[in-house]
């Protein structure tokens, strides 16, 4: 039966019965839904604030309670969750380009670009990410992209370690030496057999960074350098809680730091299932 | 063997000045000054020149750093702006208290992982695997800054079992590695539960039974010790990212490390120290490596040694 | 049995026993009183590290409440805020307009024992004049030379005349052996404070009581163990837990409401302090430069409810830079009453309509602290209720200064600490003190001000001096140049049982030689 289904059918065949694949795409599901339908979700627009609601606990006005500006939390989550993933997203791609990018040229042709590629990556490796991020901050201000291409600029190594270490073993294995023998351009070789190779390994590492940037971002907002839009992500919001005492509005931390954990960890079990599914030997 | 690691620690050399030259350029963009921060709100511009020249921040920034690399060759990290004190002074004193910390997160995070992954590779698909690995997924999913409080208010101020923070007696080392090693025990764990699981389905397990070994010594001698391979990697990866991982838990417990010196160094504008912390932050990222590289040789000798 | 029932029998009624329980009382005080000596260490914490114990360094404010403890001072602060005699005899005289006389008290000595003579103060004092890269130095541009007279008085001579130099006479005296000295161990260094230092940890600063000091004499506070607590959570905890005594400001404010009636073992004091909140504004803007703006933003501004609200009421509202406690302050000023109406009035006549959405938008710069971040908002959500639409720009601090000094900032908001002396007037609004070269950074300019502030500075008649000042707080407050907005409260989360403890303006400890435990 199986033999009939092409390679994507059984991955998916596979991934429709896994638990954990189903668990993890609702709550990302679920999460989506909030981010898009956030204006028509929120029960108070966006940026309105009463000062005397500062803090206030959850209640029959305010479902989720008030932060420190007296902004309703619900709708602060509500438009968070479309900053968070956006931010998530954006990073992961950024990283996700430029590392494959990068890597499938420093493994495909090797040479003296592959060693000054690894040495870099050595480099960006063992330059502390936290300090990226907090001259970053320092230089261009407290913002979204600030965090965005901190991130970003050191989580490229991973990926390009990662799709180079794949380009490696593909580009010796028979079938692309066959092809090569029979004279396919080095673009054909590299799009139609060693970036689909790449690919699986490569969607597990996106699903667990995501999961790792959203983490990420909320330590950095923890330390006081994260994005201090006008909107805040939902790491934002956590990293606002620790500047208040968890006895004075237990909500404040609750709320986002339920949502984080439940939303990385969905994402870790979808990396998970995705990466029992993706694997060739089971 | 000996040649390998020269190779190897030449090898770094470049990567180590790569990383210097970074943050020094890095930290002179940041805005803001120094001297402002050593002389206070009232100094006169006269003042802060005089002890810009001083401490040779008017010099061209290339310069400086040319000037600052030349020191550091000749192993003088220079001295603090604020803390007027030399930066070695500075970095040997806080050092012990980041690397004590990183291991004994390391240590918590073996001691929980490994006789989880153990286990639960072993009776993969039992109640106890599901709830090994429920944890693991979960260990990881939890924000350092957000577990750290509540075990604070838990431990300490709840119970009142443990001291809130300050590094002295060993119960002040509990709840920070127990923080920082819960995401590595969690990530570990799931390490060595695969590693455990594809080992268990060689042959030459299937030989030590049919010896008839006893099944203790089947999964710890012939199982595990084949298994532990990738985790040594992992754990040589991890340690670097410990080590700065170390920056957010120092800042949660009042640890006087060197993440808390980086940070105060920001802050300042303290270029020497900054600069400093980062240097033994990444020297120690590459050593260990290093490091994990020649254990893995150790542990499977089949592993021949190529840079 | 029968041995417990006998005494119960006789307690049976409830009577007996309300007539018994202030006995017992007594006798379980009396016992613990008998059983516990007095507790004579303290436990404090400050919230970021101690820089230097150099005091030709010490600028920042925890370095400087370190050295008042552990260094004697020609000068110093009463818990106003206001100049008293240090080691000198009596105040400091002007003998010349640029000539101060200063006579050292009898049998100062320092804790190795040696006596502090004229030469100690003058080779102290010196050190600035001959060596620029102290981080004090920059407080005695002005000073030429130290001069002995005998050996217990002194001639400080200034290039001009100077009143608030004077409040500058704080620097811990060093012996002028070490004077001379470029660095110095902290832990060597005799000095001539009550305490004296005993160790430095990385985390931990101990103090003990200076041994030359007679012992009934001594402050009562044996030991005081300074704990470098940089988290604010980590220090409430630490307050809940019994392991710290003292905190003062460094606690989040939300928490102090309930904070006595949770933690029955402690105890919330305050006192007004040396801090005024402000709003300033680049006058060089073609929008906040406009004085109509200023004036409808300042009647728009609920400062009330910002205090009680985030502030927990800890700070006053606040008319001028001086807080209520100098006897500069021109109490005549009124605040511009909360009145959007007439706010709104204001901005329609100035030409500033409504718009759709606003009337016009500004941005207003301000630091990522928690506190500050939160204020910025509460005003920028108040401003919109009369059409001004405020960006809030949190900024990492060293930036944040860097844009302001730069002149690239509409508005910003800030506080003023710690000033003693109202030359603060000349430094923050007269033209020579634009940026770098002091802190007008709202390129503030009136030259009826700048003459008044170079009188009040050279003028040395306290009285004069006085209404001087007053003169040119009416001036600024017709201008407009900042908005003030509140003198905040210093306050402090203590043990409950620690006695003698009070709050100084500026923030200091000094109070500490004084407290004690029962």
């Amino acid at each position: 039966m199986s033999t009939a289904l092409n390679p994507q059918q059984r991955v998916w065949q596979k991934l429709r019965i896994n638990p954990r694949f189903l668990l993890g795409l609702t709550v990302l599901g679920l999460t989506l839904f909030c981010a898009l339908g956030a204006p028509w979700l929120a029960r108070f627009p966006l940026g309105e604030a009463e000062l005397v609601d500062r803090l206030c606990a959850p209640g029959s006005q305010h479902w989720l309670g008030c932060d420190t500006e007296g902004q309703d939390i619900m709708t602060i989550m509500l438009y968070g969750a479309r900053i968070s993933l956006y931010v998530a997203l954006l990073t992961v791609t950024l990283s996700l380009s430029l590392g494959t990018f990068l890597g499938l040229i420093s493994g495909y042709w090797r040479g003296w670009f592959d060693v000054l590629l690894m040495r870099i990556v050595d480099i960006f490796m063992a330059f502390p990410g936290i300090l990226l991020a907090l001259t970053l901050t320092a230089i261009i201000g407290p913002s979204l992209y600030t965090v965005v291409f901190a991130i970003a600029a050191s989580g490229w190594t991973s990926t390009a370690r990662l799709v180079r270490g794949q380009v490696l073993s593909v580009r010796e294995r028979e079938f692309v030496q066959a092809s090569r023998a029979l004279g396919a351009s080095n673009r054909r070789l590299i799009f139609k057999h060693v970036l689909p190779a790449v690919l699986s390994p490569l969607v597990v590492h996106a699903t667990f960074s995501l999961s790792s940037v959203i983490i990420v971002e909320a330590g950095l907002s923890f330390l006081g350098f994260g994005a201090r839009d006008a909107i805040l992500t939902w790491g934002g919001l956590l990293g606002q809680a620790s500047q208040v005492e968890l006895d004075q509005a237990p909500h404040l931390a609750v709320i986002p730091g339920l949502a984080i954990f439940t939303l990385v960890m969905s994402l870790n079990l979808m990396g998970d299932a995705l990466r029992d599914a993706l694997d060739p030997r089971s | 063997m000996v040649v390998y690691i020269a190779k190897r620690l030449a090898s770094l050399i470049p990567v180590g000045l790569g990383v210097l030259l970074i943050v020094a350029f890095m930290i002179h963009l940041v805005p803001g000054d120094p001297v402002d921060a050593i002389l206070g709100d009232y100094a006169s511009q006269d003042d802060k020149n005089s002890l810009r020249h001083a401490l040779g921040l008017d010099l061209p920034v290339p310069q400086q750093l040319a000037a600052y690399v030349q020191d550091v060759a000749r192993g003088d990290l220079g001295s603090s702006l604020i803390f007027h004190k030399p930066v070695t002074q500075l970095l040997l004193e806080r050092m012990p208290a980041t690397v004590e910390l990183a291991i004994c997160s390391l240590l918590v995070a073996l001691a929980i992982s490994i006789p989880l992954g153990v286990i639960s590779a072993v009776k993969a698909g039992s109640s106890i695997d599901i709830v090994a690995m429920t944890f693991a997924v979960s260990g990881v999913a939890i924000p350092t800054f957000w577990l750290g409080p509540l075990l604070i208010l838990l431990f300490s101020i709840e119970l009142g079992w443990l001291p809130v923070s300050e590094r002295g007696s060993w119960q002040s080392y509990i709840l920070p590695s127990l923080s920082m090693g819960t995401a590595l025990a969690a990530a570990l764990s799931r390490m060595t539960r695969n590693s455990m699981l594809e080992t268990l389905k060689e042959d030459f397990i299937r030989t030590a039974r049919a010896k008839g070994c006893s099944e203790f010594r089947v999964i710890m001698q012939h199982a595990f010790r084949n298994a532990s391979l990738p985790l040594v990697t992992v754990i040589g990866l991890q340690f670097g990212v410990l080590l700065t991982g170390a920056i957010i838990t120092e800042r949660i417990f009042d640890w006087p490390g060197l993440g808390s010196l980086l940070i105060e160094g920001i802050g300042t504008r303290d270029y020497p120290v900054v600069q400093g912390c980062v240097l033994v932050f990444s020297s120690s990222y590459l050593l260990v490596n290093l490091l994990t590289d020649l254990t893995y040789s150790l542990v499977d000798p089949r592993i021949r040694l190529s840079p | 049995m029968n041995f417990w029932r006998k005494p119960l029998r006789g307690l049976r009624s409830v009577k007996h026993i309300l007539a018994c329980w202030p006995w017992l009382y007594v006798l379980a005080l009396g016992s613990t009183e008998f059983a516990l000596a007095a507790r004579s260490d303290l436990r404090l914490s400050l919230e970021d590290s101690i820089r230097t114990f150099d005091p030709r360094q010490s600028v920042d404010a925890n370095s400087q409440y370190i050295e008042d403890l552990i260094h004697c001072s020609l000068i110093s602060f009463d818990p106003q805020g206001q100049l008293k005699t240090g080691i000198t005899a009596k105040m400091p005289v002007w003998v010349k307009p640029n000539i101060l006389e200063l006579t050292l008290k009898d049998g100062i000595r320092f804790n190795d024992g040696s006596p502090l003579t004229a030469a100690d103060v003058a080779a102290t004092y010196l050190a600035f004049v001959q060596d620029k890269s102290f981080a004090r130095s920059a407080s005695f541009n002005t000073l030429v030379k130290v001069e002995l007279t005998d050996s217990k008085t002194l001639r400080f001579e200034l290039k001009e005349a100077d009143a608030s130099f004077i409040s500058n006479l704080v620097v811990g005296i060093l012996p002028s052996k070490y004077a001379q000295e470029k660095q110095l161990d902290p832990l060597k260094t005799p000095s001539c404070g009550p305490y004296k230092l005993k160790s430095v940890d990385i985390n931990t600063i101990t103090l003990e009581v200076n041994p030359q000091i007679p012992v009934d004499q001594q402050p009562k506070l044996k030991t005081l163990e300074w704990k470098i607590v940089k988290n604010e959570k980590t220090r409430f905890a630490k307050l809940q837990t019994g392991e710290l005594d003292l905190v003062q400001n460094s606690i989040s404010r939300d928490t102090l409401k309930t904070i006595e009636r949770k933690n029955p073992q402690l105890r919330v004091i305050r006192s007004p302090a040396l801090k005024t909140s402000y709003l300033g504004f680049n006058l060089r803007d073609k929008l906040v430069g406009n004085p109509a703006i200023r004036e409808a933003m300042s009647h728009a501004i609920n400062r009330q409810e910002i205090i009680d609200i985030i502030l927990g009421g800890l700070a006053s509202p606040a008319t001028t830079l001086l807080p209520p406690n100098s006897p500069f302050q021109e109490s005549q000023l009124k605040s511009r009453p909360f009145d959007l109406e007439k706010a709104k009035s204001i901005l329609d006549a100035a030409g500033f309509p409504m718009k759709e959405d606003a009337r016009f938008e500004v941005s207003l710069k301000t630091t990522t602290d928690i506190t500050r971040l939160s204020v910025a908002k509460a005003i920028a959500s108040q401003l919109k209720k009369i059409g001004i639409k405020v960006i809030v720009e949190p900024m990492e601090w060293g930036r944040f200064k860097q844009d302001v000094d730069a002149g690239r900032v509409q508005i910003w908001s800030l506080t003023w600490v710690g000033f003693k002396d109202p030359d603060i007037y000349r430094h923050a609004f007269a033209s020579e003190s634009f940026p770098p070269n002091g802190a007008n950074r709202g390129w503030y300019s009136n030259p009826k001000l700048d003459e008044l502030l170079k009188k009040g500075r050279r003028t040395t008649d306290e009285k004069e001096r006085i209404s001087i000042y007053k003169e040119a707080q009416l001036l600024l407050d017709q201008d407009i140049p900042y908005i003030f907005l509140w003198h905040e409260d210093n306050f402090a989360v203590i043990n409950k049982q620690l006695e003698g403890f009070t709050l100084y303006a500026d923030g200091r400890y000094t109070s500490l030689t004084g407290a004690h435990f029962p």
